[in-house]
Parts: structure tokens; C-alpha cells; sequence
């Protein structure tokens, strides 16, 4: 009896789709608390020697932390739309809890991984900071060139995201 | 546009060099290069010397000038961040008497700077010495006291884990003629002095020599370790008083840094003109230079040239030739060269992109941006910050009118999407008033995201059309039109073709163009090659160039995702601070939140809306048609770095 009572709350669409919810957030933001965390770290290296520098590495610094907010747009797009801010109808079903579980995973993947990389772009482009303060923005693009994923995530979360009352 | 240059070569008189190269630095618009472009350069270098750039002298005096600057900027007025440069005129910027004045001060302030740095180093020494005396202060014995007639004093200290019931035993077991005194005991060391016959001193080093004691040197010390404390902390005190006294005349100095700026600068000066030096050739009565000159500015340098008896040429760039880059725009498209020169100027003979990334720039920050709330800041920062701090020419100016438009395409593209710090205004109406309001708006990228999609890529595939154009363009103007016709436009045909499938009313006249343009390209993409089996095999593998077109069409949907972000965290701010309430505690909060919550969404938007654009430009449109590579032009002229040499005549 316990057995199924589990079973029958774990396949519930609310908590499918709180789960896909907590995923987005969660793997985006540690995605970006990692980019930024490492960003960071040859900001304050590059700091120690050339203080003036400061506003030029938190730009960059921040380049990463896009990530954690996908994730956490995800999970708003999600309460939003699956009614968990008020004005939930009925709980979702299996299917639709299944389906914005799924919705969240670009998002929260993408994040993840393309955080980490993006932090130590950032950090790479910190260095050229270091040397040559009058090339930022090309160390910035490099960055965003990884972002791009990013971004493509987010936007086939969103997308679905949106779509949940469509499905049955 | 790209300035077309002409080529100078001038031969001139040894006597002339010094007022020639004057007057052209004060022209700034020649760029001199070595003496290797003049024709016939191997029969000339046998009979030229190189000539010498001596900065060595300069870049010193540059270093003392650099460190004075450095003493006297914690005193100095603060000039906040859009500090202007002092504007002069070149006369002054080589008046010898400034330049002694400036001298002057500087030598006074690195003299001072040296004094204070004297002054801390004999109160950190009385400081030592101090730490040093403190534990034998209750000794009262004059501490030059080493010995009487017969007896020997000894002064030892040891760590404080020695036993000294041990060592006091001992000592008495070798020999009855000493006394072991403890002056002072701390955690760390235990001082004392011994008192010993010298009759005894064998018996006593013997002892002695058993434990790990060191002996300070008092030797230099005259009178108690008290009295000596106290001198010190008198010479400490002392040494803070002149100190301050010194600081005082540092802040005084500090009122007429002015002066030392200017110095710097004419250092500066003097280094700029002598490294130019390098580059002209010269024998023992005339010396050559070539360089190049923006075709606008040939009259004027002709009009200086003319007063000298010179002979020089200025002519069309030769084929091997490689002229440098210089970008001419309209006021409005000018700003915008930073954002090609960022990247890459380009190649001599090749086409400058910036009239055509322009408007594609504006409309794109504005489509990722876009909230008509955030717009407005953006515009008015930028535009009072035009007309108020009214900056010198240079990248904050040309940022801030970047800002200005792309602040406006912002307002509008907000208007469109409806977005206005968000949803601000239906949400305040809504859940204070409980009155739902609707915002007007053209598209809903939140409802309704595909219309919004499909615009990205239509403008995405506008965008990169105009690059493909720019490309048979250039490839025409250098004779090979038909080329760019099969390689490109054959593409321009399968392309629109392609879309125009999906859409049933026009789905015949697409299937003909995209079977048209798919069968040319197919047909003419291997013309290289020479055995037709080869010529169709290459022809059909040139299809797969679909996929890089897909891709970039593909990646513009980074416009609708930013679009949504900015407007999803701004909503979210919204709900955010009306979740307290109506009332005053409410409104507080709403206000925090808001105030807080939107600067942040902005930065970061705004943030990723410009790099963003610019990665379009960068990757998506230079990447179908830029070549880049050009060196920047780079004029004879002083580079100063706090004044601003006015442009006015003043000879």
C-alpha cells in the first residue's frame, strides 16, 4: 500500500513538472555559479596587480551568469504556465507533468555545461584584459559565442513551456 | 568608406628637417613609413643612414614625471569619470620655459616623495629597535655596561622554555663566583644578565655554551633601555610630524598638477617626434621619408611642403603597395567604425561594411532589448550625457550616440512587444486595483513566439542577403561579375525558393526557383574542375552549403530568445514587488524591488543585447563577404595623454 502511494506521487504531474522546474533552475545555476565562480577567481588575480581594471573583468564575469537566469526563466515559465503561482484548475496529469519535465531539459542542460565553458572563456579573455585592456569586447564575444547554446535551450524550453495547455 | 590614400614621397634638406617635421606633426595627417617604399631603395640605402630615434634620455625624464603624477593623484581634485582633457595649442605644448616650470615641480615633488619615504624608514627602524629594548626597560643599568674591574656582565636571552632552576644549578655547581639575574619574562623570550668574576669565565662560557642563548649587541646603545625607549618614541613622533608636514607640501603641489600633466605631454611629444625618426633616411645634407596621405588632405600637406625647397611626389598606390586604413562615414554611421574596427578594419582594397552593419546593429540591440521603459533610460542617459559632459571626440562619444539610437529602436520595438519596465502597468492595475488593463501591442512574443521567430529569421535572412549582395558586389567590381552571380546569386534563387515552398499560395512559383536554383548550382559549381564527372560531383556536394545557410539563418533566433528574457525577468520584478500589497510598507517594497530589480534586468539585457548584435555582425553577415585585415592608418602627431592639441592654425 505505502509502495504505490509513493509510486502514485512520484508520477504526479505536479511534482513531474516541479521536478523539470527545480532541474532548470538548479543545473542552470550551477552551470553559472561555476562560470562566474571561475571568472572570478582570475578577475581577483588580475585585480591584486591593476585595480582600475575592476569594472572591465566584472563585465566579463557576469557573461556566465546568464545561464542561472535561463534556468530560473524556465522555472517561472513554468509555474506561470502549469497554474502553481494560483489559479491552479486541476492537477496536471502524468503525461503533461512527463512533458514539461522534458520541456526543462534543454534549458537545464545546455545551461549547466555551456556555464562552465563560458566561465572559462571568460576567464581566458580576463588574461587578455590583463594585457590589452582596449580588447574586452573581443574577449566578450568569445564568450557569448559560447552563450549561443545557451540561448537555443532556453528558447525550445520556452517554447514548449508555453504549449503545456495543449497538451492532454 | 574607405579613404583612398596617396603615396608621399619627400626628399628635403637636412636644414629644413626639424621645422618640416614639426609642421607636419601639427598637421597630423601624414603617416610616415620607412624610407623602403621610395623607388630604387637599394641604390639609395648605400649611400643613407638610417636615421636614430634617441628616446632614451626622454623615456627617463617620461618615468620621473610618471611616478610625481602618481605621488600628488591621491591629493587631486577628483575629475570624475568623464574627465576632459586640457585643451592647448601646439606653441604651448613646446614652450621651454613651461617645461621648466613643469620640471621643477616635478624634481620638488619626487624630492618630497623621497623625504617621506626617509622619514617612514627611520620610524620603522626606531620601531624595531623599540620592540627590541622593551623587554630589558626595568633593567635600570646603563646597557654600554659590560664590564668592571674584575667582573663581567653578560647579557643573554633565551627561549622561555628553558629551565632556568636548571641553568642556575648548574652554573653554580661550575664555579661560586657568579649571579644569574632574570630582567624580564615573556611567552616568548626570557631575558637575563650574568654577572661573573672574570677569574670565572671559562667555567661560566662552559655552562653557558650547554644552552641556546643569543647575546644581544647593546654596544651602540648608550644610557638605560628607558631612557632609550623614550628617545625613540620621541625621533617616531618626530618623524610623523615631518611627515605630515611633507604631505601638507604634497597636497600644496598637488593644486598645480596641471603643470605636470602638460610636462608629461611634452615629454611625450618629444618621443613621438623621435621615434618617427627611425624612419627617415638621410645623408650628410639631405634626408628622404615616404608615407601616405588621405587623398582629402593633399592640399594641405602640398600647402606646407610648398614653403620648403623640397622635391616630393604624391602618387596612386603601386600594386605591391599595401596602404593603410582609414574609414570615412556620415556623422550618423560614424560611431558605428568602432564596432568595425573592433573586429577588423578592412583589407586596402576591399569594402568598408559599416553603412550597411549600421542599421541592421540598431535594429537588432532594439529587438533584444525590447521594452520601451528600458529604451527611454538608455536614450535620455545618452543624450543628456551628449549634450551635458559634451565628451571629447573618442570611444564614450561614440558610445553614447551609438546608445542614443539603439535607445530609440529599443522604444519602439518595446511599443510593439507591449513591453514597458515589463508588464508593469497591467500588473500594477491588476493586482492593486483588481482592473485588468490591456497594454497595447503588434506582436505578443509571449503568447504568441512563433510570429515573433519567423520575423527574427525573416530579418535574419534580410540581413545576410545584404552580405551576400555586398560579396557579388565586390567580386563585380574587380571584374568578376559572372562569378558572383553563379556562386551567389544562384543561392539568392534556392533560397527564397525554399520558404516560398511552404506556403501554399506560393508554393509553385517556390518549387520553380528552388529546383532552378538548386539544378544551377549544381551545374556550375564545379566549373574548376576540369573531368565532368568530377564537375558534377562537385556541383552536387556544393548543395550541402545548405546546412551553413541554415545555421545562420537559424542562429538569428537568439533574437526572440533575448527578446522573451528581458521581458520574462522584468514581469517577474513586477509580480515580484506588487505581491506586498497596496499599502505604504507595500509601496516601499515595490519600490526597492523595482528600482533594484530593473537596473539589474537592464544591465544584464542591455549587456547581452549588445554583445549579441554584434556577434550577428561579427559572425553571421561579415562571414559571407568581409575581408579583413587592413592596418589602421596611423598619423605623424603627438599622442598625448592629458591635454588636447586644438586643431586651430597657429602659424
Amino acid at each position: 500500500m505505502e509502495a504505490t502511494t509513493f509510486a502514485q506521487f512520484f508520477f504526479s504531474g505536479n511534482f513531474l513538472a516541479v521536478l523539470g522546474a527545480a532541474l532548470a533552475v538548479g543545473l542552470g545555476g550551477i552551470g553559472s555559479a561555476k562560470g562566474v565562480g571561475i571568472a572570478g577567481e582570475a578577475a581577483a588575480g588580475l585585480i591584486a596587480e591593476d585595480p582600475e581594471k575592476f569594472g572591465q573583468t566584472l563585465i566579463l564575469q557576469a557573461l556566465p551568469g546568464t545561464q542561472g537566469i535561463y534556468g530560473f526563466l524556465v522555472g517561472i515559465m513554468v509555474m506561470l504556465n502549469c497554474g502553481f503561482m494560483g489559479g491552479q484548475t486541476a492537477p496536471l496529469t502524468s503525461s503533461q507533468g512527463l512533458y514539461v519535465l522534458a520541456a526543462c531539459l534543454p534549458a537545464a542542460l545546455t545551461g549547466l555545461i555551456s556555464g562552465i565553458h563560458q566561465g572559462r572563456v571568460s576567464a581566458a579573455g580576463i588574461n587578455v584584459v590583463a594585457k590589452r585592456p582596449s580588447e574586452v569586447s573581443k574577449a566578450m564575444i568569445y564568450a557569448a559565442m559560447v552563450e549561443t547554446y545557451a540561448i537555443l535551450g532556453l528558447l525550445i524550453s520556452i517554447l514548449l513551456v508555453i504549449n503545456v495547455g495543449k497538451i492532454a | 568608406m574607405i579613404l583612398k590614400m596617396q603615396k608621399l614621397t619627400l626628399i628635403g634638406f637636412l636644414a629644413d628637417k626639424e621645422s618640416l617635421l614639426r609642421d607636419l606633426m601639427k598637421k597630423k595627417c601624414v603617416q610616415i613609413d620607412g624610407a623602403q617604399n621610395i623607388r630604387d631603395y637599394e641604390s639609395i640605402s648605400q649611400i643613407t643612414m638610417p636615421g636614430v630615434a634617441q628616446t632614451y634620455e626622454l623615456e627617463q625624464e617620461l618615468a620621473k614625471f610618471t611616478s610625481a603624477i602618481r605621488a600628488v593623484s591621491p591629493y587631486e581634485e577628483k575629475a570624475g569619470l568623464f574627465a576632459k582633457k586640457e585643451l592647448t595649442d601646439f606653441s604651448t605644448m613646446l614652450d621651454k620655459s613651461l617645461y621648466q616650470e613643469s620640471v621643477q615641480l616635478r624634481d620638488e615633488i619626487n624630492k618630497i616623495v623621497k623625504q617621506i619615504a626617509e622619514q617612514k624608514s627611520t620610524s620603522s627602524r626606531s620601531q624595531l629597535q623599540i620592540t627590541a629594548l622593551e623587554p630589558w626597560k626595568d633593567l635600570n643599568l646603563d646597557l654600554s655596561t659590560t664590564q668592571t674591574k674584575s667582573t663581567a656582565l653578560m647579557y643573554l636571552t633565551c627561549a622561555a622554555d628553558v629551565n632556568l632552576e636548571e641553568f642556575e644549578k648548574q652554573l653554580q655547581e661550575a664555579t661560586s663566583l657568579c649571579y644569574l639575574h632574570k630582567v624580564s619574562s615573556s611567552p616568548e623570550v626570557t631575558c637575563l644578565i650574568l654577572l661573573y668574576h672574570k677569574d670565572a669565565q671559562d667555567a661560566v662560557m662552559d655552562v653557558v655554551k650547554c644552552y641556546n642563548t643569543n647575546r644581544p649587541d647593546f654596544s651602540a646603545i648608550h644610557g638605560t633601555a628607558a631612557e632609550n625607549i623614550s628617545s625613540l618614541k620621541n625621533t617616531i613622533e618626530a618623524c610623523k610630524q615631518e611627515e605630515e608636514k611633507l604631505t601638507e607640501q604634497l597636497k600644496v603641489a598637488a593644486t598645480s598638477s596641471k603643470i605636470l600633466k602638460t610636462g608629461f605631454d611634452m615629454v611625450t611629444l618629444q618621443i613621438d617626434d623621435q621615434k618617427v625618426r627611425e624612419n627617415i633616411f638621410q645623408t650628410q645634407s639631405v634626408f628622404a621619408l615616404t608615407g601616405w596621405i588621405t587623398e582629402n588632405d593633399v592640399d594641405k600637406v602640398k600647402k606646407v611642403l610648398e614653403k620648403y625647397p623640397c622635391y616630393y611626389t604624391m602618387t596612386q598606390p603601386d600594386k605591391e603597395d599595401e596602404p593603410p586604413v582609414k574609414l570615412k562615414n556620415s556623422k550618423f554611421v560614424e560611431p558605428y567604425e568602432m564596432i568595425t574596427e573592433m573586429y577588423s578594419l578592412p583589407t586596402p582594397d576591399g569594402i568598408d561594411p559599416t553603412p550597411m552593419l549600421t542599421p541592421f546593429f540598431i535594429l537588432f540591440f532594439g529587438m533584444m532589448l525590447a521594452d520601451a521603459g528600458y529604451g527611454i533610460i538608455i536614450f535620455l542617459l545618452c543624450l543628456i550625457g551628449l549634450k551635458v559632459l559634451k565628451p571629447d571626440e573618442g570611444a564614450l562619444k561614440n558610445a553614447m550616440k551609438i546608445g542614443t539610437a539603439c535607445g530609440l529602436s529599443t522604444i519602439f520595438w518595446g511599443a510593439m512587444y507591449g513591453g514597458w519596465f515589463g508588464n508593469l502597468i497591467s500588473q500594477i492595475s491588476e493586482s492593486w486595483f483588481g482592473k485588468a488593463v490591456s497594454i497595447p501591442m503588434v506582436l505578443d512574443p509571449l503568447n504568441n513566439p512563433m510570429s515573433v521567430m519567423i520575423l527574427s529569421f525573416v530579418l535574419g535572412a534580410v540581413h545576410l542577403f545584404t552580405g551576400m549582395g555586398i560579396k557579388i558586389y565586390m567580386l563585380a567590381k574587380r571584374g568578376h561579375l559572372l562569378d558572383g552571380l553563379m556562386d551567389i546569386g544562384l543561392w539568392y534563387v534556392l533560397l527564397i525558393g525554399l520558404p516560398m515552398l511552404a506556403i501554399p499560395a506560393t508554393a509553385s512559383v517556390g518549387k520553380v526557383l528552388a529546383i532552378g536554383g538548386a539544378l544551377g548550382l549544381i551545374l556550375t559549381q564545379g566549373r574548376h574542375e576540369k573531368n565532368i564527372l568530377m564537375k558534377l560531383v562537385k556541383g552536387v556536394m556544393s548543395l550541402y552549403d545548405i546546412t551553413s545557410y541554415l545555421s545562420d539563418v537559424l542562429s538569428y533566433a537568439r533574437i526572440l530568445a533575448l527578446g522573451l528574457a528581458g521581458g520574462v525577468i522584468a514581469n517577474v520584478v513586477n509580480m515580484m514587488g506588487t505581491m506586498p500589497g497596496l499599502n505604504i510598507l507595500g509601496v516601499i517594497a515595490f519600490v526597492l524591488i523595482f528600482a533594484f530589480g530593473h537596473i539589474f534586468n537592464l544591465a544584464i539585457s542591455g549587456l547581452g543585447a549588445y554583445v549579441h548584435t554584434s556577434r550577428l555582425q561579427y559572425v553571421e553577415f561579415f562571414g559571407k563577404f568581409y575581408e579583413a585585415g587592413g592596418k589602421p592608418f596611423k598619423p605623424f602627431k603627438a599622442n598625448t595623454k592629458y591635454t588636447l592639441i586644438s586643431d586651430k592654425e597657429d602659424f
